[in-house]
Parts: C-alpha cells; sequence; structure tokens
C-alpha cells in the first residue's frame, strides 16, 4: 500500500509546503521601494536646485556631528539594526514547520499535501474504530502523534497495543513522507 | 503560491538582513575604537570629500536608489505570482493562436477527479503559462481510503488526460487535501 520510495519526490514535497515567507517579504519589499524612491527625489530635486527636504537630513547630519560614536543612543541604533537584520537572516534561512503534511507519491511532479487537522483527525477516527475506545483525540508534537484515548476498560496493555496498532494502519494508509512515531495515553472512561 | 516566490523571498530576507548585519556590526566596531567623545560626523575629512566628489557622487546615490526601488516594486510585483490566468496559450504561430480557457480545463480535471471513489469533492485551478502549465487541487478524500488510490487515479488518470489536453510533458501538481470521515446513513449512539 506503500508508494515506491523517490528521494527527489519526497524532498520537493516537503519543500512545497514550507513557509514562503510572504508577509516579512512583503514589509521588507515595500520598505526598500519607499527608502529607494525617497532617496531618489531628494537628490534629484538638489541637483536640480530646487530640494524638497521630505526627509529632514539637516537635522539629521546636525544630530551625527553632536553625537559621539559612544553615545547609548547611537550604540542602540547600531545594535538594532544588527538585530533586524539577523532576524531577516534567521527568518531566510530556517526552513519552519511546514503548513501541511506532506503525501508519499512517488513523483517530483505530483505534490500532495494533507491539512494537519484533517490528518489528526483521521487518526483518532482510526483510534476510537478500536472497540472499547470511547472517543479519542490526537496532536502533532513535532515529528510524533500524541493520541489520546477514553476507553471503558481496564486492560490498559491490551488497549495501548491495539490502538496503537488501529493508528499506524492508518497513518500507513496516509503514507506520509516522514513517518510519526505515536504515543498513546489511555483514559479511563467513567 | 508560488515556490519559486518562496525561494525569492527567503534569498531577498537573506539579502537584506545580511547587509543589516554587517552595517551595524562595522557601526558597533567602530563605535568601540572611537577615542571617547568624537562625534559619529565631524568637520575632519566627511565635508571635503563630499564637496570634491560633488556632483557626481549624488548622481550615483540616486541611480543606486532607483535601482534599489526597482528591486523593492519587483520583488512586491511576484508576490502575486502563481495566481491563476483566464487563458493559457498552448501555441502561436503565424496560423493563428491556440488559448485554452483555464476555467474548462480546471472543470474538467475537477470533475474527472470526483469519479474516483476516494474523492468526495474536487476544485482545481490552473497556473503558470501555457508552456509551463501548473495544476493547484483542493481535494476533499474520504479518510478511510489509502492515499495510494487518491496518487493512482492522479497519476494513472487526470495527469495524462491534462499532459494531452495541454500539450506539455510536464505539468506539476500540487493538491491539498482536506480528510473527512465517509458519510454514513446512519449514527450510532453510544
Amino acid at each position: 500500500m506503500i508508494a515506491p520510495v523517490n528521494r527527489a519526490a519526497d524532498r520537493a514535497a516537503v519543500r512545497a509546503f514550507r513557509p514562503q515567507r510572504t508577509i516579512p517579504a512583503v514589509v521588507v519589499a515595500v520598505l526598500l521601494t519607499l527608502l529607494g524612491l525617497a532617496v531618489v527625489v531628494e537628490t534629484i530635486s538638489a541637483l536640480a536646485g530646487h530640494p524638497l527636504r521630505w526627509i529632514p537630513y539637516d537635522r539629521m547630519l546636525a544630530w551625527a556631528t553632536t553625537t559621539p560614536w559612544r553615545s547609548p543612543a547611537f550604540l542602540s541604533i547600531a545594535a538594532l539594526v544588527t538585530l533586524v537584520g539577523l532576524a531577516l537572516l534567521a527568518l531566510a534561512v530556517v526552513p519552519g514547520r511546514p503548513r501541511m503534511v506532506p503525501a508519499r507519491t512517488g513523483d517530483a511532479d505530483l505534490i500532495i499535501g494533507m491539512r494537519p487537522r484533517s490528518f489528526t483527525r483521521a487518526l483518532a477516527h482510526a483510534a476510537e474504530e478500536v472497540s472499547g475506545v470511547h472517543s479519542a483525540t490526537a496532536r502533532i508534537h513535532g515529528r510524533a502523534v500524541a493520541v489520546t484515548a477514553t476507553t471503558s476498560g481496564w486492560d490498559e496493555q491490551h488497549f495501548e497495543a491495539a490502538v496503537r496498532d488501529a493508528v499506524l494502519t492508518r497513518m500507513a494508509a496516509l503514507s506520509p513522507v516522514e513517518p510519526y512515531q505515536v504515543k498513546v495515553k489511555l483514559k479511563e472512561h467513567r | 503560491m508560488n515556490r519559486r516566490t518562496g525561494r525569492g523571498n527567503r534569498l531577498g530576507l537573506a539579502l537584506v538582513g545580511l547587509v543589516l548585519t554587517i552595517l551595524g556590526v562595522l557601526a558597533l566596531i567602530r563605535a568601540a575604537s572611537a577615542p571617547t567623545g568624537t562625534p559619529v560626523v565631524y568637520g575632519g575629512a566627511t565635508g571635503p570629500f563630499f564637496a570634491a566628489a560633488s556632483p557626481w557622487i549624488w548622481w550615483a546615490v540616486a541611480v543606486l536608489s532607483i535601482v534599489v526601488a526597482l528591486l523593492g516594486l519587483r520583488w512586491l510585483v511576484v508576490q502575486g505570482r502563481g495566481q491563476a490566468p483566464r487563458a493559457l496559450r498552448l501555441e502561436s504561430g503565424p496560423g493563428g493562436v491556440t488559448d485554452v480557457s483555464a476555467g474548462g480545463v480546471a472543470h474538467a480535471v475537477a470533475a474527472d477527479l470526483t469519479s474516483s471513489p476516494a474523492v468526495l469533492r474536487a476544485d482545481a485551478d490552473l497556473a503558470g503559462t501555457g508552456r509551463r502549465p501548473e495544476v493547484r487541487l483542493r481535494l476533499v478524500t474520504d479518510e478511510q481510503a489509502p492515499m495510494r488510490a487518491l496518487t493512482d487515479h492522479l497519476a494513472g488518470v487526470t495527469l495524462p488526460r491534462m499532459r494531452s489536453a495541454l500539450e506539455t510533458d510536464r505539468v506539476p501538481t500540487v493538491a491539498r487535501v482536506t480528510l473527512e470521515p465517509p458519510q454514513t446513513p446512519y449514527r450510532m449512539v453510544r
């Protein structure tokens, strides 16, 4: 029931659902555009002999000529610039949590992702099909799925094995690219 | 959304982040090595440097800023890349042009997919260009059906038809799947 393993296809599927960083990209792009436009307008208008002075650069120069290098104001601005730069680098480099659970297809041109809520709900339903299980919930924690099942019995070992089996069988059928470890927690129904 | 956009966003964020980090760190190093009390800008060399380099340096600043503003604008514009076009041009030549309506193709794909027993509902969009078309699918599938049933139907039936309809060898496809329990005609009361 498992599609043939194709590592390139698996990688493509994982990559396809990584966050695209649209919001930080739009913010930075807007700021870059505005900064570029403002500097162009200022320099060209000054070169033409009619400086617009949208940017208070006389005041900025005055500030720079009176503020020492080691003043707290200058140091905190430099530190802030460094931190913003590092934050942007982190956004660029950290892969981020995929918004979908990629499924194995064996074909790099065919990418399938399951909604995480759907995936965990399907696993919980599989656990609920075990006789004696009243209800179950499942959650993704990193690379593990935690299944909590409410049972009407005391045979913990039996229920744990049965629930784990049912969940693993359903998971194999859904064939996620990266397997999840299954952790079963039992609660007794009163 | 487009995978190239995600990669571009990360590249842009990395470049801007790198520039800011370098500027911030250089400023901090300069501050640490400056004698106490020296202002950031002082009479020494700054004034004569700009006086000697005028006016060409301001033209250089203007050109550089135009480039920055254009890059920012382009970065903003590509965020919309990957949205569905209304028609894809398959061929254009002296004999005329061949357009295919994106809505029509998408409709056919969706109808074809719902013939699979694993698929409960399907919705399709075409993206990309006539030469490099892409398919986006939003599917609701039966959570009890193996994923293999869906990939087999897509790879064996739907995508070959798409390829011949769009007259291309590759149709990259991304499917976002919501899993739902199959509709049961009765409700179990516990």
